[in-house]
């Protein structure tokens, strides 16, 4: 029976060919969400926006694959999407994972395809998202790194197209029991002043250090005013002294 | 070097410590930042709503270069700076320039929670900060 079984069993696992590829920045949920958010700026606009990442993963093999969300739904690049007449909008990413044996190092570009006019090149989005292609290196922030890039796209466009703007309606409806803001921030000041402050430290540090360093310096006997008189050695001196100088010999015959 | 020449640099040193830290402190914040900087069109509360002649991407680069944020969100319809007890929304201006919204992190997480919901807290569908974020395929290079 069990013999009789392995045949079946073969044929389906070669039937079943590779797992599909996982998204290393972006999951589905996030896939999705591009998609709703950037759903409604297709709608002003009538352009499409999103973002295609291709991952070669030289590791593992796990994450190689493309993968793409846009206006139209995840999974749809901008660029072939139907139905925008203005034109397409596009994020196109590329990560390179190296083998763990091999000596290079990973590595990741990007770049934007735009037909709507403008000028919208990837230094627009690096300019406000303050990101760069090799933070998509970063496992911890590689997804806020993407979606801020491909949600800049509709903002950029309307500045630099001069397309209409995408409004934010401010939420009226009461928040669900649960809702609260979390990972409050911590001193605003700190994080401003934080280095000049560590400079200044240092500079008192260093400068109290100096100042102790410099009592500490030796320096001859007598060199500054104010300073010890010099010891003199010999028989003790009989008669007279003068009061402002004890060690000038006093002559007997003096008047003064 | 001598020790008098040692001494000079050490007081030097010291008075510039005490006196950048003087001049730190003296720095303000970003809501008085803001405040000072643009044009207030209501108040309400601890809540402001201002305008700036420039667009979005340049008012909230300016106030970002000012006082650098402890998280920023970009969404297709304005920028959202965290700072401590302050959120700061710029939005576009149909008209031109852009809007700019002060509140307390309390308001200000309710008036654009379906903005940032997921991203800065939780509630209803959204998820914690980092809750569905990162993966990726380990350490990197």
């Amino acid at each position: 029976m069990r013999r009789a079984l392995l045949p079946a069993v073969a044929a389906v696992l070669l039937l079943a060919g590779p797992a599909a590829a996982e998204n290393p920045v972006l999951d589905a949920e996030g896939d999705a969400d591009v998609a709703a958010a950037l759903a409604e700026a297709q709608e002003v606009q009538d352009v499409c926006y999103g973002y295609v990442l291709l991952v070669s993963d030289g590791d593992t093999g796990q994450f190689s694959g493309t993968f793409a969300s846009s206006s139209a739904g995840p999974g749809i690049p901008a660029s072939t999407a139907p139905g925008c007449s203005r034109g397409a909008v596009e994020v196109q990413a590329s990560i390179t994972y190296t083998s763990s044996f091999s000596e290079a190092e990973d590595s990741a570009s990007w770049q934007v395809l735009s037909t709507i006019g403008g000028g919208l090149t990837i230094d627009d989005v690096e300019r406000v998202t303050g990101a760069g292609a090799s933070d998509l290196l970063d496992d911890g922030r590689s997804e806020t790194v993407l979606l801020d890039a491909v949600l800049s796209l509709p903002g950029l466009a309307s500045e630099l197209a001069g397309l209409p703007p995408v409004v934010l309606e401010p939420n009226a409806s009461p928040l669900p029991d649960d809702a609260r803001a979390t990972d409050t921030p911590g001193s605003d000041w700190l994080r401003q002043n934080g280095a000049v402050l560590g400079l200044c430290v240092v500079a008192i540090v260093a400068g109290v250090v100096l100042l102790l360093l410099s009592r500490r310096t030796p320096r001859p006997a007598g060199s500054e005013r104010g300073s010890a008189p010099p010891r003199l050695f010999g028989p003790p001196r009989t008669g007279a002294t003068d009061p402002r100088d004890p060690y000038r010999p006093t002559d007997p015959r003096s008047t003064l | 070097m001598t020790p008098r020449n040692l001494k000079i640099i050490a007081i030097v040193l010291v008075l510039a410590g005490i006196g950048g830290i003087i001049a730190l402190s003296r720095s303000g914040n970003p809501k008085d930042h803001v405040l000072r900087t643009y044009d207030v069109v209501s108040q309400e509360g601890d809540s402001y709503t201002l305008t700036s002649p420039d667009p979005v991407t340049k008012t909230a680069g300016d106030i970002r270069d000012a006082w650098k944020p402890a998280q920023e969100l970009v969404d297709p319809g304005g920028t959202f700076l965290r700072y401590k007890d302050l959120v700061v929304a710029v939005t576009p201006r149909v008209e031109g320039g852009s809007t700019i919204y002060l509140d307390d992190e309390e308001r200000g997480y309710g008036r654009w929670f379906p903005y940032v919901v997921g991203f800065w807290g939780f509630g209803g569908t959204g998820g914690p900060i980092g809750g569905t974020r990162g993966g990726g395929p380990g350490a990197g290079k």
